[in-house]
C-alpha cells in the first residue's frame, strides 16, 4: 500500500461503477416502482447475486429516511454481501416522482442508485460522497435533464466539474 | 528422623524469615541477595552436571582411542557397547523417573513453564535430584539429547526451593525460578546475557518484566562460578567469523528458510515419536526407555556421531570438516535419534540437538554455496555457526536468545547482521507454520495454554456478565451524520453501538471511522445514516461468554470494545465490553489471588474481628462456624456457589488447642468450635456473618 492515494482510487472506482448500459429513462411514476425498475436494470449485469436481498435492503433503507437529497435528485443506496465491485445505476424521469420525499420539496427527476459491498464500508461511504458531490449542483442537474441519450448522461456523470 | 529433619528445616526457615524482617531490607536488596545465592548454587549445579556426565560417559565409552575426545571413543567402541549401553542407561533411568518424580521426564523447559503457570513457580526439590541423575545417565550412556534443558530445570528447581525457604509471594517466586533458569543457561554456555534473556523471553514471556536485575545478577554469578572452575572454556571451538561480501547476505536469507524447514521437521517428528511411545505402544512405562535405548543403539552402530550431546560433531562442522552429504545424513538421523530418546522417556534437552541440526544444515548449505561462489562466500563453518542460531530460533521461537547465545559464543560483532537475518526470519517462518514452539506445544497438548505470558485459564474464568459496562450511549440507526458526529465527540468512549428502534444491535461506529469521513461531511450529512456507516460484521458476545473470547474478538477485529447482546438469536443490545474492562478484571483477579495466598501465609494466631478490606468491595473476615454448617463438609454445602465466598482458612479449636488448616480439604466436616476465615464481596460476607 505504498504511495496509495485513496481519493484517486475512489475516483477510479466511481468511473468503473457507472456504465452506459446502466442508464435508463424511467417509465414509472411511483417511488417503489422506479426503485424496482432500477433494480431490474442492475439484474441484467449479473454483478449482484441476490436480487431479492437487494430489493429488501433498498426498501428497508428508504423506510428509515428517504434518500432525496434536494435539487430534484435522489440517491438510494445500500450495501449487500457478495458483490465484486460497486454498482451505480442512473434513471431519469422527465415527469418526476411526486411521492419521493426530499429535503427541499423539489420533485425528484434524477435517481442514482449506489450499491456497495458490505465488507468494504469505507470505500462505499467515500463513493457515496463522491456521487453526491457530482450531483449537488444546479447546472449539472439541468444538463442531465436536457441530455438526449445515455451516452451524454454518462459523459456528464464521469466528467470532473469545476467548482 | 525424617520428621526431626523437617522440623529443623522449618525452624531455620522461620528464623531466616524473621531475621530478614528485622533487618528491614528494601525489596530490592532482598531480591539481589537471594539472586546472588541462586546464581552461585545454580552455577555449581551446572558444573557438577557437566562433571557427572563426563564421568558416566567415560565409564560407558572407555578411552580406547587414546584421545580425550568423547566422539573418538564412541566411534572406537566395539559394536556391543554401542548397541547395549544406551539400553542399559534406559533400564536405570526408566524406573527412577517413574517411581520418584514423573516431572523429570522429557526436556525440562516445558516442565518449568508449567510450574510457572499452574503452581506460581513451585517446583519440588526432589525434581532437581531425579532430573540430574536421570539426565546424567541418559546423556552419559549415549542418549541423543542435550544437557542445557536439565541444567535449566535444576536451576529453576533450586530457585523455587530457595523461594519457598524464604516464604516469598508468587510474583517473587516466579522471579526466583527465572533467576535459576537464567543461571543454568549462563553457566552451560558461559554466556551471561543469553542466560538472562532466555529466562525473560522463554520462561517469563514478557520483556516488560520489572524484576530484570535479579535475573541478570544470577546469570552473571553463575558464569563467574563456572568460569572460576572451568576457566574461560568455550562451549565450542568457534572459527573466526568472516562476512566475505555484502552479497553474501542473500544466502543467509535462504539459510533462514532452510533453518525454519528443519525446525518444523524436528518439532513434528519429536511429537510424533512422543505420541507413538505414549499412546500406540503397549509396554510398561518404566521399560520404554530400554526399548528406546536399543533403537538408538542400533542407529549408533552405523552413525555413532549422533550419540550424546553431539558437541564434538558440532565442532567438526564448525571447523568445516563435514562433507555436505554427511551433514545432511546426520541431520536426518539426529532428528530421529533425539525423537526416539525423548519419546521413549529419556531425560534431556532439545537445545543441543537444535544446535547440532543447525550446524549440520549450515555446513551443508555453506559447502554448496562456497563451492559455486567461492569469491563472495565464507567457508562452511561460518554458515554452520549462523544456522545454529537460526535453528534454535526456529524451534524455540525465541530469536533474541538465539542471537545472543551465538553472539556470545563468538564474541565477534561481525556476525550480528547475518545472525539477525537468519534468526528472525527463521522464527517468523516457523511460527507461521507452527503457532507453538517446541516448548509451548507440549503444554498445549497437556491442555495448559500460554499466551504472551498471561494465563489463559484465568481469562477463561472471568465472565462477561461480571465485567461489562451496562450503561452505554447508543446511536439509533436512523440518526443522520451530524448527530453521529455529535454523539461520538461528546462520548467518553472511542466507539458507540448502533441499534435498531427495537433495541437490536446493528453495528458499531468508532471515532476512527468518522474521522475518515469528516472531509466529506457536507456531502454526507443528508444521505448517510448511522445504519449505513455502522460496521455490522463485528461478532457480539453474550453475558455468559468468557473474557478470553472477548480478547480474541477484540484483537481479530482490532477494536477497543465489542457489543454484549442478551442472546445471539435476538441480538438485543445489553451493553458493551471494553478492552479496559477486561484488563482491569484480569488485574483485579491476579491481585486477589496474590493477596489471598500472601494473607494465608502471613496469618497468625490472632483472631480477625473486623473486615480487612483489600480491594474495592472485597474483604476478608473471620466468623464462627454457622450452626447449620456443623457436621457437614465444604463439598456438601457447596459454599462457593451458594454463598459466593471463599474459605481461606479453618481455625480448629479443640482439646489440643487452636490450630489452623490453611488449605481446607473439601471433605473436612465442620464442628462447633471452628471458626472460618472467609473472603469475598462485603455484602455476601455480612450475609454469612448474620447466619452464624
Amino acid at each position: 500500500m505504498f504511495f496509495f492515494n485513496f481519493n484517486l482510487y475512489i475516483s477510479f472506482l466511481y468511473q468503473l461503477a457507472i456504465k452506459e448500459d446502466c442508464i435508463c429513462t424511467l417509465k414509472g411514476h411511483s417511488k417503489n416502482g422506479i426503485l424496482l425498475e432500477l433494480i431490474d436494470l442492475i439484474k441484467n449485469f449479473n454483478q449482484v447475486n441476490d436480487i431479492e436481498e437487494l430489493k429488501k435492503n433498498i426498501l428497508e433503507r428508504e423506510g428509515l429516511v428517504s434518500t432525496g437529497i434536494g435539487l430534484g435528485v435522489a440517491v438510494p443506496h445500500v450495501t449487500i454481501g457478495g458483490i465484486k465491485d460497486p454498482v451505480i445505476a442512473i434513471g431519469i424521469s422527465h415527469e418526476g416522482i411526486p411521492d419521493y420525499e426530499t429535503i427541499d420539496d423539489k420533485i425528484v427527476k434524477i435517481v442514482v442508485m449506489v450499491i456497495g459491498d458490505k465488507n468494504r464500508q469505507k470505500e462505499y461511504i467515500k463513493l457515496l460522497a463522491k456521487t453526491v458531490s457530482q450531483l449537488n449542483r444546479e447546472d449539472v442537474v439541468q444538463r442531465l435533464l436536457s441530455a438526449k441519450n445515455s451516452t451524454e448522461i454518462y459523459k456528464i456523470m464521469v466528467k470532473k466539474h469545476k467548482k | 528422623m525424617k520428621q526431626s529433619l523437617i522440623n529443623y528445616y522449618k525452624k531455620i526457615s522461620n528464623k531466616s524469615v524473621s531475621l530478614i524482617k528485622r533487618a528491614k531490607m528494601t525489596e530490592h536488596s532482598f531480591m539481589i541477595i537471594v539472586a546472588l545465592i541462586i546464581g552461585t548454587l545454580a552455577g555449581f549445579g551446572a558444573i557438577s552436571i557437566r562433571a557427572m556426565i563426563k564421568f558416566v560417559s567415560d565409564m560407558s565409552f572407555p578411552g580406547i582411542s587414546g584421545t580425550d575426545v568423547l566422539l573418538h571413543n564412541i566411534i572406537a567402541a566395539p559394536w556391543y557397547i554401542k548397541l547395549f549401553v544406551p539400553a542399559l542407561g534406559g533400564l536405570v533411568v526408566g524406573p527412577i523417573i517413574y517411581f520418584f518424580a514423573r516431572e523429570a521426564k522429557g526436556h525440562g523447559v516445558p516442565e518449568v513453564m508449567q510450574a510457572m503457570i499452574l503452581k506460581g513457580g513451585e517446583i519440588r526439590p526432589r525434581v532437581a535430584f531425579v532430573k540430574a541423575i536421570a539426565s546424567v545417565i541418559t546423556i552419559g550412556t549415549g542418549g541423543s539429547v542435550g544437557r542445557e534443558g536439565p541444567i535449566v530445570q535444576i536451576g529453576a528447581s533450586l530457585g523455587s526451593t530457595i523461594g519457598k525457604f524464604f516464604k516469598v509471594s508468587p510474583n517473587r517466586m516466579k522471579t526466583f525460578v527465572g533467576c535459576g533458569a537464567a543461571a543454568g543457561i549462563a553457566a552451560a554456555f558461559n554466556a551471561p546475557i543469553a542466560g538472562a534473556l532466555f529466562a525473560v523471553e522463554i520462561l517469563l514471556g514478557d520483556f516488560a518484566f520489572t524484576q530484570f536485575s535479579p535475573i541478570v545478577i544470577s546469570s552473571v554469578m553463575a558464569t563467574v562460578v563456572s568460569h572460576h572452575f572451568e576457566g574461560n572454556f568455550a562451549a565450542f571451538q568457534v572459527p573466526t567469523y568472516r562476512l566475505a561480501s555484502p552479497y553474501e547476505l542473500i544466502f543467509y536469507f535462504i539459510l533462514a528458510v532452510l533453518c525454519a524447514v528443519v525446525s518444523l521437521m524436528f518439532i513434528k517428528v519429536l511429537y510424533f515419536s512422543e505420541d507413538f511411545f505414549d499412546e500406540k505402544l503397549k509396554f510398561p512405562e518404566y521399560l520404554k526407555p530400554v526399548l528406546g535405548g536399543l533403537l538408538l543403539g542400533s542407529i549408533a552402530l552405523y552413525y555413532p556421531e549422533i550419540m550424546g550431546v553431539g558437541y564434538d560433531s558440532i565442532n567438526e562442522a564448525l571447523q568445516g570438516n563435514s562433507l555436505w552429504y554427511f551433514a545432511l545424513l546426520f541431520l536426518l538421523v539426529k532428528i530421529i535419534a533425539t525423537s526416539i530418546t525423548l519419546g521413549s522417556g529419556g531425560s534431556g534437552g532439545i537445545f543441543a540437538p537444535s544446535l547440532f541440526l543447525g550446524a549440520m544444515i549450515g555446513s551443508a548449505f555453506g559447502w554448496v554455496v562456497h563451492f559455486f561462489f567461492p569469491g563472495i562466500t565464507a567457508t562452511p563453518g561460518a554458515y554452520a555457526l549462523v544456522a545454529m542460531g537460526g535453528l534454535v530460533a526456529g524451534t524455540t521461537h525465541a530469536p533474541i536468545t538465539a542471537i545472543i547465545i551465538v553472539f556470545e559464543l563468538t564474541n565477534d560483532y561481525h556476525i550480528i547482521l547475518p545472525l539477525m537475518i537468519t534468526c528472525i526470519i527463521s522464527t517468523l517462518l516457523s511460527s507461521k507454520f507452527s503457532r507453538e514452539s517446541i516448548y509451548t506445544l507440549k503444554l498445549i497438548r497437556r491442555n495448559i495454554l500460554v499466551k504472551n505470558g498471561a494465563e489463559m485459564n484465568l481469562m477463561k474464568s472471568i465472565h462477561v456478565k461480571d465485567v461489562f459496562s451496562r450503561s452505554v450511549k447508543t446511536i439509533l440507526n436512523s440518526s443522520n451524520f451530524n448527530d453521529i458526529v455529535n454523539d461520538l465527540v461528546s462520548s467518553k468512549e472511542p466507539a458507540l453501538p448502533v441499534i435498531e428502534p427495537k433495541g437490536t444491535f446493528a453495528g458499531i461506529i468508532s471515532i476512527q471511522d468518522i474521522k475518515e469521513y469528516l472531509f466529506e461531511k457536507e456531502m454526507l450529512q443528508n444521505i448517510v445514516l448511522a445504519g449505513d456507516i455502522a460496521d455490522g460484521n463485528i461478532t457480539p458476545v453474550t453475558p455468559a461468554d468468557n473474557c478470553q473470547t472477548v480478547l480474541d474478538i477484540i484483537s481479530s477485529f482490532n477494536v477497543e470494545g465489542i457489543p454484549v447482546v442478551d442472546s445471539l438469536d435476538s441480538k438485543k443490545l445489553v451493553g458493551m465490553i471494553w478492552r479496559q474492562d477486561v484488563l482491569n478484571a484480569y488485574k483485579k483477579e491476579t491481585e486477589k489471588r496474590d493477596f489471598v495466598s500472601n494473607f494465608a501465609n502471613r496469618i497468625t494466631a490472632k483472631n480477625i474481628d473486623q473486615h480487612i478490606h483489600f480491594m474495592e468491595g472485597y474483604a476478608i473476615t473471620e466468623i464462627p462456624v454457622p450452626v447449620f454448617f456443623v457436621g457437614k463438609s465444604i463439598k456438601d454445602l457447596n459454599i462457593r456457589a451458594k454463598f459466593g465466598v471463599d474459605i481461606l482458612l479453618i481455625r480448629i479449636n479443640d482439646e489440643q488447642g487452636s490450630r489452623i488448616k490453611t488449605i481446607p480439604d473439601p471433605n473436612y466436616k465442620f464442628s462447633y468450635n471452628d471458626s472460618l476465615v472467609i473472603a469475598g464481596e462485603i455484602g455476601k460476607l455480612n450475609l454469612l456473618k448474620s447466619l452464624s
